[in-house]
């Protein structure tokens, strides 16, 4: 009798905790934010904790090459650092099916389960992303984080509340490089390039007489030495119509190399002059050749709807650090009625990833901005239905392996940019993306701060947010100078 | 003397300061108080808490930002600040005792008067005050340690505690002046948000300090109620800055936030959400529920679903904006399919600010171009820009709005614009101008302007650039 009183209670404990699941017949498609199901994850990815919304309890089986039970009592998911790492080492390489449980007051659902692909291609540790308001052409308080992937930790990279509130903008590494070396423009009256190599920091003017301005889009070679940019002047301007929101087209652009070691900066009458506009340059995983985007320049805003950039390619040689003397067009988009920007070669040098919208050259506004793979050795362009979401999907990065790629998508809302990532075969095939993972799973949905440009590297930057405020305020720039 | 004795001694002024306070909160500046809430948003749920605690001072912030939410109830601002400032007088009144001060009570008032005028400026979050209370009875059980080695060591505790709590509550964002000018502005915003359109009307009518904000309010609710043309010059007009107000760096939050409230109604849906945005983004923490409100009003509008339902659902777990939050997810789960979409225009690419371009696209090209056809035309006038009200009223009212009584406004601009060269009978035909309009000009042509302070030829003749 005794021995029933305590099983009672501790069946009525149980109840209360609300870890109990009763059975029940119904199958529904599982409802988990953000969603993680049938995907693909690297093997040393941060706990992908997820939310039921309304949930009190959840209840999680893994079938792998072992079995795993996960048990919440509430609508998150969180799961415990040690344990999911645990997980992710024993099964790497398989595939797991997840059957998840979840306790709405008295009945309980059983989703359909869903699968995990733990992929034994790990992703570079670290990821920075800026965090800004959606507000168009214009920012109050913005930041650039890095975000170690592995964990829940950011850094603060830089943050403009230090910086006289000035804009910062596109942190970007040398992917696939043995060392890493990095760069972010820092704008303002003390601003400059910041470019960091081997732990140090110089702060570059990039802007010289003979050419049209500051750096803006660009990348550097993987030996860090060259950076191929951009020196667009930029021009917001908006849409009235209800379907898009801003459009920035550039008032004039050419491309402008700069050699880090020489402090030089010089250009190619191919790629500058009033005839065209050349943006988004890119490097070939090799570095001996320039990817970018190219448009005949028309009268803008009038015409903005008819600009399409095509994809051109031109030769450089690192050893005398000159471009070559021939263009080629890539990829005719204006020919399919589109238009092509931000260009990132696959450090295996296989593929070309790009941005490609309607018209112009912003298209992180464009709700139609998908991310489509050429495979540069046939010609081959994928339009990548499997990640690409109903909104604009763009700002995208390769891992230093060239196995997963990251961008930034509204897939959700429109408005706020969220970092996916996917998985890339070495056939091009690439897997259902998945939302970078957040100790909070309900992190998205509460805040008003949207992640712009998220760029993966794998070694923590040398510097934070406090050493670049010092810089700001203390150093002074480095001039570079113009070499014909 | 004991505090008891003390608190006895100074009931009296003490008692009388603070119904000062009160009735100078409540009756002299109650939407100074009131405008913190548009720069606030509280959600009551774990993820947004948790975000407080990414800075210093987080409970100062969640018990202001908790309290601040109310302060859109009529008498609850006036009636929490002044309860917050007792609360702050009696801490340090506790703290003054034992540091020997004779007159703690009276002595205690003093910051709470310093207080008080902090508070009045709207940028200033009520953080502050809920910050200055805990600090000021932490402080003052502090002093209350009997041992003195505990007492200092809890006394630096709380310095060092208190420095990065008043770097976090001192406002980043550019203070506001404090005037009975702004008072006017902000009430006559409050009566527009909560729809007191009559109101409006008549304080515009007033517009004691010639205050471009508040004209622009009160042409909203002539345009609101369709006859802006008609009441356009009953009121006090700073040229064509009371009709929208320019998004420009620098401007105030409150104008930002203001701004879209006409390019809503004028169906300007892109530059409102741009006005929108910019208001939230440039709020002293990025945070409003209003604004919150009036981007899921746009997302409706244009048909964004998905926003709306992003911005409705964070709305559904504020105090006060909660019921309409859940009324338009439920819209939403129900009824998207059948909304209809309010911004049915041309897609153009238009300059911010640029409302004559914006203006002309939507009269001419959204099904329900009326308002924006208005707008154009009554920016046109004030602009004193005939050749451009002639060219708009042609193209875009001619032959579509003007079936009915053309307004007397139009009809004395049109008088301005007519061709000497065409018949005068022809033309007065045409454009449907009234007898009595015509006898007007020749009264006003005579000298006897005096009558016709509200005439259009008065303002085109007399006008100045507004300040």
């Amino acid at each position: 009798m005794r021995h029933s009183w305590v099983l009672i209670g501790v069946a009525l404990l149980l109840t209360s905790c609300g870890l109990s699941f009763s059975d029940t017949a119904a199958e529904q498609e599982p409802m988990l934010f953000p969603d993680y199901t049938d995907i693909t994850l690297p093997v040393n990815i941060a706990p992908l904790n997820f939310s039921v919304e309304g949930a009190d309890a959840l209840r999680l089986e893994i079938e792998g090459r072992a079995s795993h039970l996960f048990k919440a009592n509430g609508s998150e998911m969180r799961f415990p650092m040690k344990r999911w790492k645990q997980l992710m080492a024993a099964e790497a390489g398989d595939t797991l099916r997840l059957s998840l449980s979840a306790r709405f007051g008295k009945e309980t659902v059983r989703y359909a389960p869903f699968h995990w692909v733990v992929s034994a291609d790990s992703i570079d540790r670290y990821m920075s992303y800026r965090l800004i308001e959606p507000a168009y052409e214009v920012w109050n308080v913005l930041s650039v984080e890095e975000r170690d992937l592995e964990s829940f930790r950011t850094r603060l990279l830089a943050d403009n509340t230090r910086t006289e509130g000035t804009c910062i903008n596109c942190h970007t590494a040398n992917r696939g490089g043995q060392s890493q070396v990095s760069f972010m423009h820092v704008r303002g009256k003390k601003g400059g390039t910041l470019y960091s190599r081997d732990g140090k920091m110089r702060k570059l003017n990039t802007a010289t007489d003979s050419t049209a301005g500051a750096a803006v889009y660009g990348e550097i070679s993987a030996d860090g030495r060259y950076g191929i940019f951009t020196t667009a002047d930029i021009r917001p301007i908006l849409h009235s119509g209800r379907h898009d929101k801003l459009e920035v087209f550039d008032a004039s652009s050419d491309l402008i190399l700069l050699d880090f070691e020489a402090g030089t900066v010089t250009d190619s009458p191919l790629t500058k002059g009033a005839a065209f506009q050349e943006t988004f340059p890119c490097w070939s995983a090799d570095g001996k050749t320039i990817y970018f985007c190219r448009a005949s320049a028309r009268p803008q805003p009038e015409e903005t709807f008819d600009m399409h950039y095509d994809l051109c390619a031109v030769g450089f040689d690192p050893e005398t650090g000159r471009m070559g003397d021939s263009l080629t067009t890539v990829v005719n988009a204006a020919a399919l009625g589109k238009s092509i920007s931000f260009p990132k070669c696959s450090p295996d040098g296989n593929y070309i990833l790009m941005t490609v919208s309607d018209y112009g050259t912003f298209p992180i506004w464009h709700s139609e901005t998908d991310l489509w793979l050429y495979e540069i050795a046939t010609g081959k362009i994928s339009t990548l239905e499997t990640i690409n979401g109903k909104y604009s999907d763009s700002y995208h990065s390769w891992s230093s392996d060239g196995r997963w790629i990251c961008w930034a998508s509204k897939r959700d809302d429109r408005l706020y940019g969220r970092p996916y990532f996917a998985h890339v075969s070495p056939d091009g095939t690439v897997s259902k993306p998945f939302v970078l993972p957040q100790k909070d799973p309900d992190h998205y949905l509460m805040t008003l701060k949207s992640f712009n440009i998220p760029e993966l590297y794998r070694f923590p930057e040398s510097y934070d947010a406090s050493f670049v405020r010092d810089f700001y305020r203390d150093m002074k720039a480095e001039q570079m100078t113009y070499r014909p | 003397m004991s505090l008891r004795a003390d608190r006895n001694r100074s009931i009296l002024p003490v008692t009388l300061w603070f119904v000062a306070l009160w009735a100078f909160f409540q009756f002299a500046f109650p939407y100074h108080l009131a405008l913190k809430e548009r720069y606030v948003l509280f959600l009551s749920d774990a993820t947004w808490l948790s975000t407080y605690f990414q800075k210093p001072a987080p409970l100062s912030y969640i018990t202001g930002d908790w309290l601040t939410q109310f302060f859109l109830i009529p008498g609850a601002a006036a009636l929490l600040v002044t309860a917050l400032l007792f609360l702050f007088w009696d801490g340090i009144r506790f703290i003054l005792k034992p540091l020997g001060s004779k007159h703690p009570a009276l002595w205690a008032l003093l910051p709470t008067a310093v207080l008080a005028f902090l508070i009045l400026f709207p940028e200033v979050p009520l953080a502050v005050l809920t910050g200055a209370c805990f600090f000021a009875w932490l402080f003052a059980a502090a002093v209350r340690i009997r041992s003195r080695a505990l007492r200092f060591g809890t006394f630096l505790l709380l310095l060092a505690l208190l420095i990065p709590t008043a770097r976090s509550l001192t406002p980043t964002a550019r203070l506001s002046r404090i005037s009975l000018e702004r008072e006017y502005d902000y009430r006559i915003y409050f009566n527009a948000c909560a729809g007191h359109w009559d109101r409006v009307e008549k304080m515009g009518l007033r517009n004691p300090h010639e205050s471009v904000v508040t004209a622009y309010y009160y042409n909203l609710s002539q345009a609101r109620a369709g006859c802006l043309p008609d009441g356009l010059l009953k009121a006090y007009q700073p040229t064509w800055h009371g009709l929208f107000i320019p998004v420009r760096e620098g401007v105030e939050c409150f104008r930002l936030m203001a701004s879209a409230d006409a390019l809503i109604l004028s169906g300007d849906y892109a530059q409102a959400q741009h006005s929108a945005m910019l208001g939230m983004t440039f709020s002293p923490r990025q945070r409003s529920a209003a604004m919150l409100r009036t981007m899921s009003d746009i997302a409706f509008a244009n048909g964004d679903y998905d926003t709306a339902r992003r911005y409705l659902k964070m709305l559904s777990h504020t105090a006060l904006y909660k019921r309409w939050a859940q009324e338009g997810l439920r819209l939403l789960d129900t009824e998207a399919g059948n909304l209809a979409l309010k911004n049915d225009c041309r897609d153009i690419l238009v300059q911010h600010n640029d409302y004559r371009t914006s203006l002309a696209n939507i009269a001419a090209t959204a099904s329900k171009g009326k308002t924006a056809t208005d707008y154009l035309l009554c920016l046109d006038l004030l602009d004193k820009n005939l050749g451009n009200f002639r060219e708009d009223y042609d193209t875009l009212y001619k032959g579509r709005y003007d079936r009915q009584t053309v307004p007397v406004l139009y009809q004395e601009a049109l008088l301005m614009t007519f061709d000497e060269n065409t018949s005068p009978a022809d033309q007065l035909t045409e454009y449907r101008i009234a007898r009595q309009t015509l006898d007007n000009i020749t009264e006003f042509l005579k000298g006897n302007e005096g009558i016709f302070r509200k005439s259009y030829w008065f303002y085109y003749k007399y006008a100045q650039p507004a300040r």
